[in-house]
């Protein structure tokens, strides 16, 4: 029986964290990244204290573990339900109770990042007699991940029963067009994934909207967008898998390379179009009309850089963590130098040349 | 007239096509071979889809270093077609009609050909595996293009549609297009006679003409 369990982990699991290495790793940077090393356990006491202390503040912590519990098992979901993981439908073979279980472990190891951060919340909410609180915590926590795995079990034993959850979907025009079938990609087959980027990265937006006054320098806006970029990576990776299992056959037509660049340079721009509404308003009070424009161009040659890496032939798919790292780490650098400018059109010359040089030269290995 | 000249197809150390020389006149051809011998491979790199080491011209122009022009030369249809299930049948097409620039009659007479008018408007993720097949090779014959390569033709349709598709050939090889049309299984002869046959094995191909 530990041989399913260990399928099941390498199948279901391997693949949620390999799929949301970007979001991690652009979580881990908000948490631990931004804070000088010097001043990272007091900032992180003094946050854990803000939650455990205030209602408020913990609902919101509890909302996005929910978020994050949501997502894990859509993407689980999703998977399970691909013709190729059609062997997991032996799981339904087990007795209730047993894949229950197996489920119920899945759950856990899916949410062990935020479960590992909760451990440093149980310390100190313990050394300052907060109780109450975490045995709200305990009890939240463990009832996400008994509602993952109640829905995984249903799901895998219920597959004769048509869904009656269905997510909203747009009718989109254009999909006629490289942009049109990449936009109709994200909207309809990538609807949460896009909804928990915008959340984090609205939010983020939303905050240095409010604080921003007149005068203010311009590199404040730059790097909350750099962050609000980061949580975009995911989905630059989804799109890069849909191109290579669904659209290679369009290699074939005679599409120039630099047509297809601009195609994805225009998703790229239109799918920050949100955070700029947000910061229309800021035009003229902080944000001169020059550096509106600019962030559109930085978000495509940010999100670009990332697109023509996964093109690179022969990638160890390991390495691309530590791309994300350099990448972002090089950019944060170059925009806190007052460079933003410099950046956005270096990063876009290089993708260019890469994008021309690796697109026909690149091939999905499976 | 198609030429792979020392073309090579490796993944690593591991050879998969090693081909010194090979030339293919216009015309019709099977190209066979046992499963796994590379007969995907070679189409998908004389498709422009795979990369590949060497040198692959049609007609003259070299698939590496004009790649549209040589892409507006060759169309492909695959073995297994896959294709995104939200957009319409409609979609792909008036998608590659725009890239190959065909002409709306010519579209129109395909759909007709082919009898698959009721279901283009429904989303591809809801046709059988028949349909996207059909779909798929329709696709394939959008445009005026000198080589068709159709990846096992024959797999998953109706017997009643193959005297369509190959009369469809015909007329296509009678305006001036050539063919490649792997297939691990023997045409019938009162439906397709190739003239002549590429025979993909031991990790080369070879062209024999009828």
């Amino acid at each position: 029986m530990k041989g399913i369990l260990h399928m099941m982990i390498k199948v279901l699991v391997m693949p949620f964290y390999k799929n949301h290495a970007g979001l991690l790793f652009f979580v881990f940077f908000l948490m631990f990244g931004i804070v000088e090393s010097t001043q990272i356990v007091f900032y992180h006491q003094s946050l854990i204290y803000g939650m455990l202390s205030s209602g408020i503040f913990l609902v919101g912590v509890f909302v996005i573990w929910l978020l994050y519990q949501l997502k894990s098992l859509h993407f689980l979901l999703k998977i399970s339900d691909a013709d190729s993981y059609s062997f997991l439908n032996h799981v339904a073979l087990l007795p209730v109770a047993q894949s229950f279980l197996y489920f119920l472990l899945i759950s856990f190891i899916t949410f062990l990042p935020v479960f590992l951060y909760t451990l440093a919340i149980y310390a100190i909410g313990i050394q300052q007699a907060f109780y109450e609180v975490l045995a709200l915590v305990f009890v939240f926590q463990v009832a996400l991940w008994l509602m993952n795995a109640w829905v995984l079990n249903h799901s895998i034993r219920q597959r004769h029963i048509a869904s009656w959850v269905t997510m909203p979907s747009l009718a989109l025009p254009h999909q006629q067009t490289q942009t049109g079938i990449y936009a109709g990609y994200l909207f309809k087959e990538e609807k949460s994934a896009l909804l928990l980027s915008k959340v984090f990265s609205l939010v983020l937006i939303y905050i240095v909207k409010e604080t921003l006054e007149p005068g203010d320098d311009f590199r404040i806006v730059g790097i909350t967008w750099l962050f609000a970029l980061l949580s975009h990576t995911y989905l630059v990776q989804k799109l890069k898998t849909f191109e290579d299992h669904l659209l290679s056959w369009t290699r074939n037509l005679p599409i120039p390379t630099t047509k297809t660049f601009s195609s994805y340079l225009l998703l790229y721009s239109l799918v920050m179009i949100p955070e700029l509404l947000l910061l229309t308003g800021n035009i003229g009070h902080g944000l001169s009309l020059l550096q509106f424009i600019l962030l559109p161009i930085f978000s495509s040659a940010f999100l670009m850089a990332i697109h023509v890496y996964l093109l690179k032939p022969n990638r160890d798919p390991d390495q691309f963590l530590t791309y994300l790292f350099w990448l972002f780490l090089g950019c944060f650098m170059l925009v806190l130098s007052k460079l933003i400018w410099v950046t956005a059109v270096a990063l876009l010359v290089i993708s260019s040349h890469l994008f021309n040089k690796r697109l026909f030269q690149y091939e999905r290995i499976e | 007239m198609l030429q792979l000249i020392h073309l090579k197809k490796a993944y690593g150390s591991r050879v998969i096509l090693e081909i010194p020389q090979l030339s293919i006149p216009d015309g019709a051809y099977w190209v066979k071979g046992n499963n796994g011998s590379g007969k995907t491979t070679l189409m998908k790199i004389i498709a422009g889809i795979n990369p590949f080491e060497g040198s692959v011209i049609l007609n003259a122009t070299d698939l590496i270093k004009n790649p549209m022009a040589y892409r507006q030369q060759v169309s492909f249809a695959e073995a297994e077609p896959v294709f995104p299930g939200f957009v319409t049948g409609w979609d792909l097409i008036r998608f590659v009609q725009k890239t190959r620039h065909a002409q709306e009659e010519s579209i129109k007479a395909l759909v007709d050909y082919f009898g698959i008018q009721s279901f283009l408007g429904y989303t591809v993720g809801t046709y059988s595996s028949g349909m996207t097949k059909k779909l798929s090779l329709l696709l394939a014959l959008i445009g005026d293009t000198k080589l068709i390569l159709l990846d096992e033709p024959l797999i998953t349709l109706e017997d009643s549609f193959l005297p369509i598709l190959f009369s469809l050939i015909k007329e296509r090889q009678a305006s001036g297009s050539s063919f490649l049309l792997s297939s691990h299984q023997p045409f019938r002869e009162d439906q397709f006679v190739p003239n002549g046959k590429v025979i993909v094995e031991n990790q080369t191909a070879q062209f024999i003409a009828s």
